[in-house]
């Protein structure tokens, strides 16, 4: 096929490869006609994946585990870097230091929802967002690597809302939630409840600190 | 104050269809199930069909001096790290 592309004067020739992913979802790969090389560098068979994954975690290791993070065994980073992309499906994994404390930092995908303003307030969006991750939360604390280097775990998400019926003043509000790993360990062990881990936690809403009130969920 | 960011790979189990007029060589067949390693920060992302129900999630790829490139949807840079 040809196209010419923003930033591009000319039309250029591409080998289109269209990938099907559930129903509404396609992947259109586009490598340069005399290229089609290039294809096997992003595109494997699925009897590879796991050769694959292994260089593209390697790539990542020598990128994300530096400084500090260097003190992770390769078990260890593999842990973590499978926990960031595979149980939360992150699109993002960095690490912060936030008042003393590293973070393991993975963003997730926006929220699904879009929620209308007339009817959910901040604070009850923001407890079900948060309330819809304690699974990951605790899947976190279980994942067993040194606590001096990684202290906790930070999730970021996009919480979308509006008014209805257009929703004309969508807006995504940014979610930064600090969640210290002391206080994940002993939610997991069920030794504080899903509230006192909030309130152990910092919750930031478009930059400004908030309480969370699961019980008004 | 550390931060270091890193785009995390996106894979799945795909279909992959299709047509090409020379059937060059890619490593996989109409119907395999494959993996795609792409950060996914370099989809971009369109919407088609009737109410624009139908998702795509373009990737530009290209090699230069033996090395995998892809391009930046947000300022058409190619990356190859």
């Amino acid at each position: 096929m040809t196209r010419v592309d923003a930033g591009d004067s000319v039309e250029s020739h591409y080998i289109e490869v269209t990938l099907k992913h559930q129903l509404i979802t396609d992947r259109r790969v586009f490598v340069p006609s005399d290229q089609p090389e290039a294809l096997k560098s992003l595109v494997a068979p699925i009897g590879a994946a796991d050769s694959v994954m292994k260089v593209a975690y390697d790539s990542l290791s020598a990128h994300f585990f530096t400084g500090t993070l260097t003190g992770f065994s390769p078990d260890e980073r593999n842990l973590l870097l499978r926990f960031a992309h595979i149980t939360a499906n992150g699109t993002r994994i960095a690490s912060e230091n936030f008042k003393s404390i590293n973070y393991l930092v993975v963003a997730l995908p926006p929220d699904a929802h879009i929620w209308n303003n007339l009817r959910v307030t901040r604070t009850e969006r923001i407890g079900r967002l948060i309330g819809d991750q304690l699974a990951l939360l605790k899947a976190f604390a279980r994942v067993t690597v040194r606590h001096d280097l990684i202290g906790g775990l930070k999730l970021t998400v996009l919480s979308m809302h509006g008014t209805a019926p257009d929703y004309s003043d969508l807006e995504g509000d940014k979610v930064e939630a600090y969640f210290p790993i002391d206080a994940l360990m002993k939610f997991a062990d069920a030794d504080i409840t899903s509230q006192r881990l909030l309130d152990q936690s910092i919750i930031l809403v478009k930059g400004d600190r908030i309480e969370v009130d699961l019980r008004t969920q | 104050m550390l931060f270091i960011a890193a785009a995390l790979i996106a894979s799945a189990s795909l279909n992959a269809t299709f047509a090409l007029p020379q059937d060059p060589s890619v490593g996989f067949e109409e119907g395999d199930s494959v993996v795609v390693v792409v950060p996914s920060r370099y989809e971009w992302m369109s919407h088609t069909g009737l109410g624009g129900m139908n998702t795509k999630l373009d990737i530009k790829s290209r090699i230069r001096d033996g090395v995998i490139e892809v391009r930046d949807p947000d300022d058409s840079t190619w990356h190859r790290d």
